[in-house]
């Protein structure tokens, strides 16, 4: 018995957009079924604004069914599309010159801040917003590393494949950026604390 | 312990949650994280992060997002299909294939049992006149140019059982017409065929080439042009139960199809229909061009014009003639079907499909296919088998005021080209 759509593989399903239009339509709805929310989570943690990402997730898809290679070797579908999906984010943030801000700076001047003895009790919704806002401060590379890696799940290997950059670059930019997502949270976290000290609970 | 490699002892944390140091540089890390209060805030922190991140939903396209890009792609709209019932197993579908093929084979049965009584002439009174068949068909042995006499009786009188007695069974088209036109069947006739006129009216003749064959009909009564359908038409028979139930395999049925048969919005199909035998005639078939679009879910609708031969009884009230008549009929019709997605087993979906039309040289026809399409994705060609249906309403009388109807059915198969 043949299998159902859904049970083909990702470069089976890649090579079915090769097909006739029938087929390939179906093989590519079958691709957007499992990986539009990975992409579209991306384009919203990557780009500030709803409109922008949504504009960069339709271009992503567009781009992966129009400029599909024949003969290629799918390996790695989730991280081909981010790795469209990347480019094209980039893009627009030179093309719209949007600078992020480097939360270094930002940073620097909160570092003196210390939560020994911070004992808080916070819903996994807050936590998610300021980690959504840590995310927002960080530069364009360390915000791209942490969202693969945290969000999204990939591998190192996978990441080095994305951003074509080293391991070691990729290790060292993970490591920033968690560094400076925790000392953001503790920053809010000691907000929330006013003099006495409560019940951590992660 | 000897610190490994030339990563700070923050790094580590973060390289030990990511999982990606040896069981060496665990040890170590995790001795420094319970000896060590900053570093130990730092996994747990990092811990939390990873944990919180890792279970936020995640960003959901809108269906209208959905729907602009695949409108830019110039795809239908929708996500993919999903089963509408997920649960259901491999069994529960195997069980709901047997008990479908089970229900259709009923079907099929009691729908040829529970046209007998509904098909009978209601207008005409049975004499035993001759009256004058004729047929425009040339197909059939190449007998029906001449014209073919039938002759009716309410019940056959001694004279005229003598007659048929004595008259020379003839050449049949098929196995069940030879069985047919065995003297002893035909004494119960209704109507008989012949190539000869004789002017006696109790004379009874069945010489044809293609003679009206009366296989089952139990009396006078029960004969009926549907009966002449069913006893006649052995043509590709599967396996047939003496008396009412045929079941006809028609090989001849070709389906191309325009486009191809997944997840089809749109499709044009030409569709050549078997030769059925109706009234004792083999009719040439048809050909009718289909176009289906997707409706909702895995409903379709569609639209069906085409030409087909169909053979009809017509009687003159003035003349007491009664007409075998082969004409060409032009139909339209709609259609309404459903690919039972849910109930998709692998590649094969089972699909039933109603349709309703009216055209030229008959009133309305309606009827409906049950059946199963095997359309594996990525090859050029599928196929699909159903049980047809269709019964055709026309009028009978001259004066327009009475109606009969015939039917066609039985199993098809059908060759699907996908280009």
């Amino acid at each position: 018995m043949t299998k159902n759509i859904i049970e083909y593989s990702d470069a089976e399903l890649y090579n079915m957009l090769f097909e006739d239009k029938s087929t390939s339509e179906r093989a590519f709805k079958e691709i957007y079924a499992r990986y539009s929310k990975n992409v579209l989570s991306y384009c919203r943690h990557f780009l500030k604004t709803d409109e922008d990402a949504e504009d960069a997730f339709q271009e992503a898809f567009m781009k992966l069914y129009s400029a599909k290679t024949a003969n290629k070797e799918m390996t790695n579908m989730a991280g081909y599309l981010i790795t469209i999906t990347r480019n094209i984010c980039y893009n627009h943030l030179r093309d719209h010159n949007i600078v992020m801000v480097e939360y270094d700076e930002y940073l620097d001047d909160k570092s003196e801040f210390k939560i020994d003895n911070l004992d808080i009790s916070l819903d996994n919704q807050t936590i998610g917003q300021y980690i959504d806002s840590a995310i927002n401060e960080l530069s364009d590379h360390l915000r791209e590393v942490f969202i693969l890696r945290e969000y999204e799940g990939f591998s190192y290997n996978d990441i080095v494949e994305i951003t074509n950059e080293t391991l070691d670059v990729v290790k060292v930019r993970l490591h920033r950026a968690k560094k400076q997502v925790r000392e953001f949270l503790e920053v809010k976290l000691r907000e929330l604390v006013p003099e006495k000290a409560q019940k951590v609970k992660w | 312990m000897v610190k490994p490699y030339n990563y700070t002892d923050s790094e580590l944390i973060t390289l030990l949650i990511d999982g990606e140091l040896s069981g060496e540089q665990k040890g170590y890390i995790l001795g420094r994280i319970n000896s060590d209060n900053t570093l130990n805030r730092q996994f747990e922190m990092e811990t939390a992060i990873r944990k919180v991140a890792q279970t936020k939903p995640k960003y959901e396209p809108s269906e209208k997002l959905t729907n602009d890009l695949f409108n830019k792609l110039g795809f239908s709209n929708g996500n993919n299909e999903k089963p509408l019932i997920p649960w259901i197993s491999t069994l529960k579908k195997a069980s709901v294939f047997l008990a479908a093929g089970l229900a259709l084979t009923l079907i099929g049965y009691y729908a040829f049992v529970s046209t007998e009584s509904t098909e009978k002439p209601k207008t005409h009174t049975l004499s035993e006149k001759k009256i004058p068949i004729v047929s425009s068909t040339s197909i059939v042995a190449n007998t029906m140019s001449t014209d073919i006499n039938i002759v009716e009786k309410s019940a056959p009188s001694e004279k005229q059982s003598k007659v048929i007695k004595e008259s020379k069974p003839t050449k049949s088209i098929n196995k069940a017409s030879k069985k047919a036109t065995k003297v002893s069947d035909l004494q119960n006739s209704d109507y008989v065929s012949t190539n000869e006129s004789k002017s006696e009216e109790n004379t009874l003749i069945a010489k044809s080439e293609s003679a009206v064959d009366f296989a089952s009909a139990p009396s006078i009564e029960d004969i009926t042009t549907s009966d002449l359908f069913r006893n006649t038409s052995s043509f590709g028979n599967l396996f047939e139960r003496p008396g009412n139930f045929v079941f006809q395999l028609n090989p001849f049925s070709l389906h191309g199809s325009l486009m191809d048969q997944l997840n089809r919005d749109n499709e044009i199909s030409v569709k050549v229909m078997n030769p059925y035998q109706t009234n004792n005639f083999m009719t040439t078939g048809g050909i009718a061009v289909t176009y289906y679009r997707k409706w909702k879910g895995g409903t379709k609708i569609g639209v069906e014009g085409g030409f087909e031969n169909i053979n009809r009884w017509t009687y003159d009230a003035q003349s007491g003639n009664k007409s075998l008549t082969n004409s060409q009929a032009l139909s339209l019709s709609g259609i309404l079907r459903y690919d039972a997605e849910f109930l998709q087993f692998g590649n094969l979906n089972p699909f039933v499909q109603t349709f309703f039309g009216l055209g030229t040289n008959f009133n309305y026809l309606y009827g409906g296919t049950i059946g199963l399409m095997y359309n594996p994705p990525l090859t050029r060609f599928g196929i699909q088998a159903g049980y047809e249906y269709r019964k055709f309403s026309y009028y009978y009388g001259s004066d327009n005021t009475s109606t009969m109807s015939f039917e066609k059915s039985g199993a098809t198969v059908s060759l699907i080209i996908k280009f």
